[in-house]
């Protein structure tokens, strides 16, 4: 929030700052306490006027303005905030009531009268349970989730598409002509994996340090996310290996990938979020290396785990992994050398 | 004979399901000798080039390369012979030189030998003028040349190529 100077603004700050679970940081220019709240760095924001102090004083009206993002929770958060200003307008209230009844020499007298006062009188309070859990123990930023199901996507479909190099390499020749060298097939092998992980790492790492520096997305810890795109690129590339062993000309691979490509990361969750479907075909969608990529993304970035967190989706995106290359492998050896 | 041989093929047999491809090829080369295997289309002569060249496996007999036995997995035999597909067998977004230096690496030429290798051969090929260009922009017979320097990059005692209707 950006606070106008006085003691009424601070202390409306205060009792900001006194709400269970909600942490108030003051920015001096609202331009920038705007962009954060666009950006999805913080929930919301409220700005208090230069002159707060003195035009309620003056018995004046005064707007303070409510940032919000559209989403529930930032709504949520403009309760406690009316709340928060509801008591400090009936202190005020009860002030100008004092001075007009004579009961108090002064508005400062007034409400000094009425802070004081105020913590004897009952209130009626509302006690709230939540039911059920919430989806993320974190507030995402608005670009976060968008962000990790994009990469996903796009590293699947462009390793899919990699599978073109490979018809290449082999309708040139060239992958034939290797094996009629000293280097073994399996080095042949992984040095053709080997290069697509690494072409995936690279695309990656712009993608996540592009959106972290112009969107200012979050993408959780860093050894956590790194192990999510090594093993998801082994799998993407393993695929894209596989499929490039299986068809003859560019066109016909082009299609597939595109197809399986687009078509996983639709079942799994890189179009819709996993969350809004339903339980059903949340465990269908679970089939695709996709599913447990997101999930492992919503760990981290959601929930603020740690590399500990996610070993169960980092172990089955490794299975992914060791499944597709194995099968990448031997079609490769097997087109190679017939 | 046997051990002057740079190439000695025994009773070379290979089958794919019910057709016979090879079936007993046997020959030997010696050092100067050129060796040609001539025969109709489906005679077997790019299978037998194949399996001398370590490409395929074989179902029976046996192939010495400089009197080392030939397979898929033979490191020294390999180092022997240099192969020279009957197709171009060379990326063409690659330049001449780069294309030879891919090749010397994968025959685990150290960078300085791959280096003054490749140059020798760009020299004996005639295209060390053209060394620096895309070999997609090479014309026909200036593939064909890069194709076969390919083949000599690590000075192979003996080399094989297949090519419709007859090899060398």
């Amino acid at each position: 929030m950006t606070a106008g100077s006085g003691p009424l603004g601070a202390a409306l700050l205060r009792q900001l700052e006194q709400t269970p679970h909600l942490r108030v940081v003051t920015v001096s220019d609202p331009a920038a306490l705007l962009t954060q709240v666009e950006r999805g760095n913080m929930a919301a924001g409220v700005i208090i006027p230069d002159g707060y102090d003195g035009a309620v004083c003056a018995g004046h009206a005064v707007t303070l303005r409510y940032l919000a993002r559209p989403d529930q929770s930032s709504q949520r958060l403009g309760e406690t905030v009316r709340g928060a200003v509801a008591r400090q307008a009936a202190l005020l209230g009860a002030a100008r009531f004092a001075v007009a009844q004579h009961a108090a020499p002064s508005f400062g007298a007034g409400l000094a009268q009425a802070t004081r006062i105020s913590p004897a009188v009952p209130a009626v309070s509302v006690t709230q349970a939540t039911a059920g859990t919430a989806l993320f123990s974190r507030t995402l930023g608005q670009f976060d989730e968008g962000a990790w199901t994009e990469l996903l996507l796009f590293l699947f479909l462009i390793a899919m598409t990699g599978s073109v190099a490979l018809i290449e390499s082999r309708r040139l020749g060239v992958s034939r002509r290797m094996l009629a060298t000293p280097t073994s097939s399996a080095t042949v092998i992984a040095g053709e994996t080997l290069g697509r992980v690494l072409i995936s790492c690279v695309q990656a790492l712009v993608i996540i340090l592009g959106s972290a520096l112009l969107f200012g997305v979050n993408w959780g810890a860093p050894a956590g996310v790194a192990a999510v795109v090594v093993l998801f690129a082994l799998v993407a590339s393993g695929a894209g290996i596989f499929v490039g062993t299986l068809f003859r000309n560019e066109q016909q691979a082009i299609g597939v990938s595109l197809l399986l490509g687009l078509g996983l990361g639709a079942l799994g969750g890189c179009m819709v979020p996993l969350e809004v479907f339903s339980p059903t075909m949340r465990r269908v969608a679970h089939i695709t290396p996709q599913a447990w990529g997101n999930d492992a993304f919503a760990r981290l970035v959601g929930h603020g785990a740690s590399i500990a967190g996610i070993l169960p989706q980092l172990g089955v995106l490794a299975a992914y992994a060791a499944v597709l290359l194995t099968l990448a492998a031997w079609r490769l050896r097997r087109v190679l050398s017939s | 004979m046997a051990a002057e041989s740079v190439l000695e093929c025994r009773d070379l047999r290979r089958r794919f399901g019910e057709i016979v491809a090879v079936d007993g090829v046997g020959f030997h080369i010696d050092p100067g000798e050129t060796y040609g295997l001539l025969g109709p289309n489906g005679a077997g002569k790019t299978t037998s080039i194949s399996m001398i060249a370590g490409l395929l496996e074989r179902d029976a007999g046996e192939v010495l390369v400089a009197g080392e036995p030939m397979t898929t997995r033979s490191v020294r035999a390999k180092n022997a012979i240099g192969y020279v597909p009957q197709d171009l067998a060379i990326y063409p977004d690659l330049t001449g030189r780069e294309n030879l230096m891919f090749f010397a690496r994968l025959y685990s030429m150290p960078t300085p030998a791959a280096k003054r290798r490749t140059d020798e051969v760009l020299a004996l090929t005639g295209l060390a003028d053209r060394a620096g260009d895309q070999t997609k922009q090479y014309s026909g017979g200036m593939k064909r040349r890069l194709n076969i320097g390919i083949g000599l990059l690590h000075q192979p005692p003996s080399a094989v190529r297949p090519a419709r209707g007859s090899a060398w």
